[in-house]
């Protein structure tokens, strides 16, 4: 299924003068900001289905057991194999979207920053431009 | 996706595809082998044999990976050149991830524990949504080598950086030496040579792997041993399930056989000889709390028995081999006051223990099984109190999964931040296989146990039984306790570990399965202790000494100066290991919990919460470790003896909290100190500043860094 919202509100829709400099350097900001907020409200969307899916099969496991599940009283079903299976959809749709976002990020040129070559290792941080310093 | 910067280079594909075809040729490698000694133990090889070429095939393949592997080049050792696809790192962090206790253990628990045993299942495969979610793109983004130098750029200053590297040689320390500990016990096993000298041979393909090549050697070594271990884990759990239930996919069947258990507990509930023996030990439960109120004079009572037992028998003309046990039971009985009243104290104990119905094994299925919700006010709280120790557990475990640093290292391997992002969704898919099987498995050897095992005449009992019980009667023991001469199910005794190591034996299926096992098991262990000696060797080499002693330090040195490391950890692991601590899972509890405490608020806030600074992580850090450790020191019993604590255990428990998942409260209060202490203190630097920026915001990446 297409997650709802991903694309549509991820900051594809700002399509600014792309080549005019003192326009960018505007729109960079609110880009950054912007993405920055979808990433955090996918990474508690996220966190939140990991709460609710822990908590709830530890809580209701007794609860649950009044259904089974191949054969198996749903409660231990879901602390063995269904919680699994929950975390493991919770990542890869988590992927999928993060994917999804850092593209749209990339193409509307949100990483002109001199420091995208990063250096490894113990090396001094470079020297970024002068990128807005709030997110 | 046409032109993106999504979806893996061109390079990545190409070296996936080689890898793809290389690591198939070895699973078919492994297929053949393990069929030509299956046919070899038709043939009538003798076991020894078996075990023998199992254990030095398997250390012979992984010790020519890593020597094919051998590098002296720095990015290459501490991160395998970061060019691994997301779907090998995901294997290697799967096998990195998969620990003796893993392996060995994890149905073992379940076996024991029941329900309560799923609290290992769930905090070890849901701390990946963690790591997922809040870690592994922003550590890989970064770029480094190692987690505590993550915290020295983030954070800035050395403190961080040095707090970083003691918790992480401290927790990788704890788990090293239970991992050593698990392959002696399976080196013992493969081979009949003693638990000491099967730690020290294990260790030999330990250290060839992480010695020479550093990361990528053992990287590549992971990889092999996630396939061994996966196929070990496996052949068993379908073979067992085509034997029970006639399906090969034991998922979708072990219901039936979860529902038989559940009958088969009630009729032993009844089982009049079940009672019979239950009685005996309480008795003898209260025999050995008598000899504790008086233990000089019990001391001597049991060297008047003992001395009559082995006359008699001698004079009845027993069978030698009785004769012999007797005059060794004799000849070690504790010889000083306070080793008697230790050997009286556990006597009672265990007695007390077994006493319990279905040898103290809860209902297989019933979740938090101690206490009933609909029961009286008792019952009703410790029903509550075990839901809050079961959840208190798997977010211990939980937490500790995202803050173990050889575990968030191995992101640091991938080409590219979305290829690390999905190679956390591949680890957890390779981890899953196993965790999937793994009640399956504990369910499967339950019915056969409950159904075929329990009833059997003693001369009849099958031979592991014997071996095991040679081996180390802690693991495995029966004794008729009753004198029927029928083992019942309260007379037989089958520790942890014991649970998959003797599965196939249990189950009835050639010896060949049984070493394979082992050799899976072996795998498990060897593949974690490499990362782990990794880890502690390079927090040591390249934060500490690189990063604060000698920063002018070529690289070279470095490098050989991890190497040496990784020999004097690993030898002083093994000395710790071959003490015998007893109960592995426990320790790796513990591990958890200290990485939690540590890593956990100083790593997520970091990244999420840009006026995190120096002081509070530095003070966030030790104040959750200090609460960690103190709750272990207070409430776990063999600790309060090491350190004398007097103070009652009342006072010192926590909402009834459990000493291993002292993370839970070791985290909170982390990251409430981080908080404050960052709020109440100047805001991080520029330096700090940028580096947030860094590694917030994708960039055009290029591979290879």
């Amino acid at each position: 299924m297409d997650k709802p919202g991903a694309a549509e509100r991820a900051p594809v829709r700002h399509d600014g003068p792309v080549d005019d400099p003192s326009a960018m350097s505007g729109l960079r900001g609110g880009l950054r900001r912007d993405f920055w907020r979808h990433v955090g409200f996918w990474t508690a969307f996220g966190v939140l289905g990991w709460l609710v899916l822990t908590c709830g099969v530890v809580w209701l496991a007794r609860d649950l057991d009044r259904w089974t599940i191949a054969q198996v009283p749903a409660g231990y079903w879901w602390a063995a194999q269904g919680a699994i299976g929950g975390f493991l959809v919770i990542i890869v749709v988590y992927c999928i979207v993060m994917e999804r976002l850092e593209a749209q990020f990339l193409n509307l040129g949100g990483d002109d920053e001199p420091s995208s070559g990063f250096p490894s290792g113990g090396a001094p941080l470079a020297e970024p431009g002068s990128g807005p310093k709030h997110g | 996706m046409g032109e993106q910067p999504s979806g893996p280079s061109e390079e990545t594909r190409v070296f996936t595809r080689v890898l793809s075809r290389r690591y198939s040729v070895y699973t078919v490698g492994a297929l053949i082998f393990i069929a030509a000694l299956a046919l070899m133990e038709r043939k009538g090889w003798p076991r020894s044999w078996i075990g023998g070429t199992f254990l030095i095939a398997t250390v012979v393949v992984y010790a020519a990976i890593g020597l094919l592997s051998r590098t002296t080049d720095e990015a290459e050792y501490y991160v395998a050149g970061r060019r691994v696809p997301a779907i090998f790192n995901g294997m290697a962090t799967a096998a990195d991830w998969m620990s003796a206790a893993s392996f060995i253990g994890t149905a073992g628990v379940l076996y024991l524990q029941g329900f309560a045993g799923l609290a290992y299942i769930l905090g070890w495969t849901g701390g990946y949504c963690l790591v997922a979610l809040l870690l592994a793109p922003y550590l890989r983004r970064m770029g480094f080598y190692t987690i505590p130098e993550f915290l020295g750029a983030r954070y800035g200053g050395t403190l961080p950086r040095l707090v970083g590297v003691s918790a992480a040689v401290l927790v990788s320390f704890v788990y090293v030496v239970v991992q050593i500990y698990g392959v002696g016990l399976i080196t013992s096993h493969l081979t009949g040579f003693s638990f000491e000298i099967g730690i020290f041979v294990g260790l030999g393909g330990v250290l060839v792997c992480s010695f020479l090549g550093g990361m990528r050697a053992v990287t590549w070594t992971q990889v092999a041993q996630y396939i061994v271990l996966i196929l070990a884990y496996l052949t068993p759990v379908v073979w067992l399930s085509i034997n029970q239930t006639g399906s090969p996919f034991p998922l979708f069947t072990y219901g039936q056989q979860l529902e038989q258990v559940g009958r088969r507990e009630q009729e032993l509930l009844n089982d009049p000889r079940e009672q019979a023996v239950i009685q005996q030990l309480r008795v003898r439960a209260e025999d050995a709390q008598r000899k504790l109120a008086d233990v000089r004079q019990a001391m001597v009572d049991d060297t008047e028995t003992m001395t009559a037992q082995v006359r008699a028998l001698r004079a009845a003309d027993a069978p030698l081999a009785r004769v012999q046990q007797a005059e060794r039971r004799l000849a070690t009985r504790p010889q000083t006051e306070a080793d008697a009243s230790a050997a009286y104290r556990q006597e009672r104990n265990v007695a007390q223990q077994r006493a319990q119905p279905l040898a103290g094994m809860p209902p297989m299925a019933l979740p938090h099984a101690s206490g009933d919700p609909q029961g009286d006010a008792a019952a009703r709280q410790q029903y509550e109190s075990t839901q809050r120790n079961f959840l208190a557990l798997v977010f211990c475990l939980m937490l500790g999964t995202a803050a173990m640093p050889h575990i968030l290292t191995r992101y640091y391997t991938t080409p590219t931040v979305l290829e690390a992002r999905r190679s956390v969704a591949w680890s957890l898919f390779f981890i899953a296989l196993l965790y999937m099987a793994a009640p399956a498995l504990a369910v499967m050897v339950k019915y056969e146990v409950f159904t075929h095992l329990v009833g059997t005449p003693f001369d009849e009992l099958p031979g592991w039984i014997r071996r095991w019980s040679k081996l180390d009667p802690s693991l495995v023991s029966v004794e008729d306790l009753n004198g029927d001469g029928l083992l019942q199910l309260a007379e037989l005794h089958l520790g942890t570990d014991v649970i998959v190591l003797a599965a196939p034996e249990i189950g009835g299926l050639p010896l060949v399965v049984t070493y394979l096992v082992a050799a899976g098991g072996l795998a498990a262990a060897l593949s974690t202790a490499d990362g782990l000696l990794l880890t502690i060797s390079n927090a040591l080499s390249y934060d500490l000494y690189y990063g604060m002693i000698n920063p002018r330090a070529p690289a070279l040195r470095r490098v050989m100066l991890s190497k040496f490391l990784v020999l004097v950890v690993a030898l002083l692991a093994a000395f710790l290991a071959s003490m015998r601590f007893a109960d592995i899972l426990q320790f790796v509890t513990a591990a958890f919990s200290l990485a939690a405490a540590a890593f956990f608020p100083a790593l997520v806030l970091g990244i999420f919460w840009r006026r995190a600074n120096r002081v509070g992580a530095t003070l966030g850090m030790l104040s959750g470790l200090a609460v960690c450790t103190w709750y272990m020191v207070f409430n776990h019993p063999t600790l309060r003896q090491l350190f004398g604590v007097t103070r009652p255990l009342q006072e010192c428990r926590w909402w009834d909290v459990d000493a291993a998942a002292a993370g839970v409260f070791g985290v909170p209060v982390g990251a409430l100190v981080l908080v404050v202490a960052s709020l109440l203190t100047r805001a991080p630097g520029p330096a700090q500043a940028r580096a947030v920026e860094r590694m917030r915001y994708p960039s055009t990446e290029r591979p290879g860094h």
